[in-house]
């Protein structure tokens, strides 16, 4: 039976940002039906008052109170979830009194606060990123760069100097990192364990931390490079260096390396230190062909999930779950992807049944995109075309939006494929703006197949996000290579 | 010892009205002082500049944030210092900050050429959240509890500004938007916040005396006391500077200065800075596509 929970806080102030943050993270909770934190305004009465979620307690607030108001499936849901959300709202308060939020506006000041520091991230614009990296490096940091737009040879002069210093400088461009069980940027919530990564792809580290993390075991240090550590020009410094971090990590007993295909030049050298090391590797160089062996101690991957895999020592989950044949459709693949490896996993999984498939960011044995029409076609909405001077689909799914309606409105789509990114940076609630966004497709429209990569230690959840989807009609395969099988099965 | 370098009116008002203060929210950034309805917000220089905000170095913020260990405590408020949690606040040195004037408009058609271009990129980049995706791109259908409640609301709002000031003067302004929405300021508080300033930019101040006068009335009822007291300094023409500057940006044709003031807008609270924008570009609009009479356009001598 549905339970009307409310709870008043007498003038209580809490950020806007925290407001919202909070009434997601309840919303998302198990049994929960729908949630709202809200100033206990006449207006927004009504507002909880329509949704359902407004009873008798919460009646009283006044315009300067805040209302915890939800409706859930059962009293024990319900009881829950007020509990929680007085955590949530308890929370902030403590953190800011400790006077730990200071922000400090310089390396200088940031390094006052924290004299024992041994990495800056450094997340600038680009034409600014190789001057702050460098002063990091000089004063002994490491550094990860998140920035993008770096010109190259700065890299290249950045990547010298860090190795010259018995340092390491990851990125530009690198949006994801673990170090010592810290996730930096997007990254996810995963166990300490013994697997170290190190990888040019932010999403793929996600992936592949995450499936290793859901099948019980743990990451030591996922190290991010940047795309263009394994050029030619820049020649792999910054992988070769991780590669010597984790062979001396004691902690770190398997390693997984994680790129898009790499120069020939480069990857010989990168598969020769491989050779050097005593510890077990596996190799995803995803959409790429070697063609010489992997050395005694590697195993070569085609996908995130056999990297995955080929730590684990076993398959991962084969019920992928079950995808309805096109009614009255046609039989195209349309995959919208926010990870760009994972679109580029999803076009090896096409490539391998047979499928010609077509992307605008494609991999060896892929068209290049012109139009959507007539092919299986994989979209990289993080691509530059669809993000300029906008946020990345991962902070911001909308972007997604139009593209979706499209697939939805286009009879030739039979299945449509998605990804959903968890995890510290990521949007709050990916998986509902997803069913936001389905709300209006077509009665016949076509299958919907998703997958989530992330863990229920990240902040959105990953069983709450899993669970919208379903709700919502969606398929949820147990990993995104999972997802793009599927799809092909159901177009077959 | 701890400075304010930068207030706004509101803020200056505040010290020399009160004596005593009660701290009522305590966030990363900032703190909120309230003493009889009025507010004082401290906070370092990320919190902006803005009516109510009194800012100082990201240094004396820290060491603030530190002495006052919980919302509730008092303050204590002199002429030359503000004493909260053992850590006394001079404001001696504080600058006063006003808005810049108002830019000499443009032309009508070059204007409403700006405002459909901040239009377009506001609405790709606003969140899901809050009101101002309703105002900008509003959808077929609504999607929402708080869509289906606004909608009609916003829209009333649009019409009464688009009849001009003349036909305006004999209706009572709309302002069933006042605490409707999320957030700590509510979003349709928000959204009249900016349109309140961009009317006092455009109109002169027949309508937003009207608008100011409406909820002046209501909203001691409708909605939250931090949130009225900002409504208060938008009735004067003042709220928050990237608001201001993303007003002026098209009042003078500064096309290429749009994305940088989006940017600007976006970091004023979750959704507050989107909202506030679009009420200001409600306002705007109204006033490129109408043929209302345009007091600005005949003080400022600019031809149609």
């Amino acid at each position: 039976m549905t339970v009307i929970r409310n709870e008043i806080r007498k003038g209580f102030y809490l950020d806007s940002v925290a407001l919202m943050r909070i009434g997601r993270a309840v919303a998302a909770l198990p049994g929960v039906e729908e949630a709202g934190l809200m100033i206990g305004t006449p207006a927004n009465k009504e507002i909880l008052r329509e949704a359902g979620v407004l009873g008798a307690a919460g009646e009283p607030a006044g315009p300067g109170d805040l209302v915890i108001a939800l409706r859930a499936g059962d009293a024990a849901a319900a009881d829950a979830a007020i509990a929680e959300a007085r955590r949530l709202l308890n929370q902030p308060r403590h953190a800011a009194s400790a006077g730990a939020a200071w922000h400090p506006r310089t390396l200088r000041g940031a390094l006052q606060q924290m004299p024992d520091a041994n990495l800056a991230l450094i997340s600038v614009p680009g034409d600014f990123a190789a001057a702050e990296a460098r002063k990091a490096l000089r004063r002994g940091l490491n550094a990860m760069i998140f920035s993008d737009n770096v010109p190259l040879a700065q890299e290249v002069a950045l990547k010298r100097e860090a190795r010259d210093l018995g340092l390491i400088a990851m990125g530009p461009d690198c949006g994801t990192a673990i170090v010592g069980g810290v996730p930096l940027a997007f990254a996810n919530v995963v166990p300490r364990g013994d697997v170290g990564i190190v990888g040019a792809s932010g999403t793929g580290i996600q992936e592949v931390s995450c499936l290793i993390a859901n099948a019980g075991r743990g990451i030591s240090h996922a190290i991010g490079t940047g795309g263009r550590d394994l050029s030619v020009e820049v020649g792999g410094i910054t992988t070769l260096t991780a590669i010597d971090l984790l062979d001396r990590d004691p902690a770190t007993r398997h390693v997984v390396l994680i790129s898009k295909p790499p120069a020939a030049e480069v990857a010989r050298l990168v598969l020769a230190r491989v050779a050097r090391s005593p510890k077990p590797f596996t190799v995803c160089f995803i959409g790429g062909m070697l063609d010489e062996g992997a050395p005694a101690n590697a195993k070569f991957a085609a996908t995130l999930e056999e990297a995955a895999e080929g730590v684990l020592g076993c398959k991962l989950a084969a019920d992928r779950g079950e995808l309805p044949k096109p009614d009255g459709r046609g039989r195209l693949i349309r995959g919208l992807f926010c990870g760009g490896t994972l679109c580029a996993e999803a076009q090896v999984i096409l490539l391998r049944s047979g499928l010609a498939v077509a992307s605008n960011a494609p991999i060896p044995g892929a068209a290049r995109l012109a139009g959507t029409s007539g092919a299986h076609a994989l979209i990289d909405l993080g691509e530059d075309d669809f993000t300029r001077g906008r946020p990345h689909p991962m902070i911001e799914p909308a972007l997604r939006d139009a593209p979706l309606a499209e697939a939805m409105a286009d009879e030739t789509v039979g299945v449509v494929l998605l990804d959903v990114m968890l995890g510290w940076g990521s949007h709050a609630d990916p998986a509902g703006e997803v069913v936001r966004a389905l709300r209006s497709r077509p009665a016949r429209g076509p299958a919907v197949v998703a997958s989530v990569t992330g863990t229920d230690a990240d902040p959105q959840v990953r069983s709450a996000q899993v669970r919208k989807l379903t709700g919502a009609g969606v398929v949820v395969a147990p990993s995104n290579a999972g997802a793009a099988a599927l799809a092909v099965q159901c177009v077959r | 010892m701890t400075v304010i370098s930068t207030w706004g009116a509101h803020a200056e008002r505040f010290v020399a009205r009160h004596a005593s203060a009660r701290v009522v929210a305590l966030f990363s950034r900032s703190l909120h002082l309230e003493a009889d309805g009025d507010f004082l917000c401290l906070g370092d220089a990320s919190i902006g500049r803005g009516p109510l905000n009194a800012i100082m170095a990201a240094e004396d913020w820290a060491r603030l944030a530190g002495s006052v260990p919980e919302a509730g405590g008092v303050a204590v408020v002199g002429r030359r210092a503000i004493g909260i949690g053992g850590t006394a606040i001079d404001t001696s040195c504080a600058r006063p900050w006003r808005p810049a004037p108002w830019p000499p408009a443009i032309g009508r058609a070059r204007q409403l050429e700006v405002v459909e271009r901040l239009v377009h990129l506001a609405r790709d980049r606003a969140p899901a959240d809050g009101l101002a995706r309703m105002v900008l791109a509003p959808a077929a259908e609504p999607c929402s509890t708080l869509e289906r409640i606004a909608r009609p609301r916003i829209e009333r709002l649009r019409a009464w500004v688009a009849i001009g000031p003349s036909a305006a003067a004999r209706g009572r302004p709309p302002v069933d938007l006042l605490g409707l929405g999320p957030g700590l300021t509510p979003s349709g508080d928000d959204l009249l916040c900016g349109a309140l300033l961009a009317l006092h930019a455009v109109e002169g101040t027949a309508m937003a005396a009207g608008l100011s006068r409406e909820i002046a009335a209501t909203a001691p009822a409708a909605t939250s006391p931090l949130s009225a007291a900002f409504l208060r300094a938008a009735a004067e023409g003042l709220g928050s500077e990237p608001v201001h500057t993303a007003i002026a940006a098209v009042l003078g044709g500064r096309v290429e200065a749009l994305a940088s003031r989006l940017e600007a807008v976006g970091r004023i609270g979750h959704t507050s800075g989107w909202d506030a924008l679009a009420g200001a570009l409600l306002v705007l609009q109204a006033f490129g596509t109408t043929a209302v009479q345009r007091p600005w356009v005949a003080q400022r001598g600019i031809s149609e």
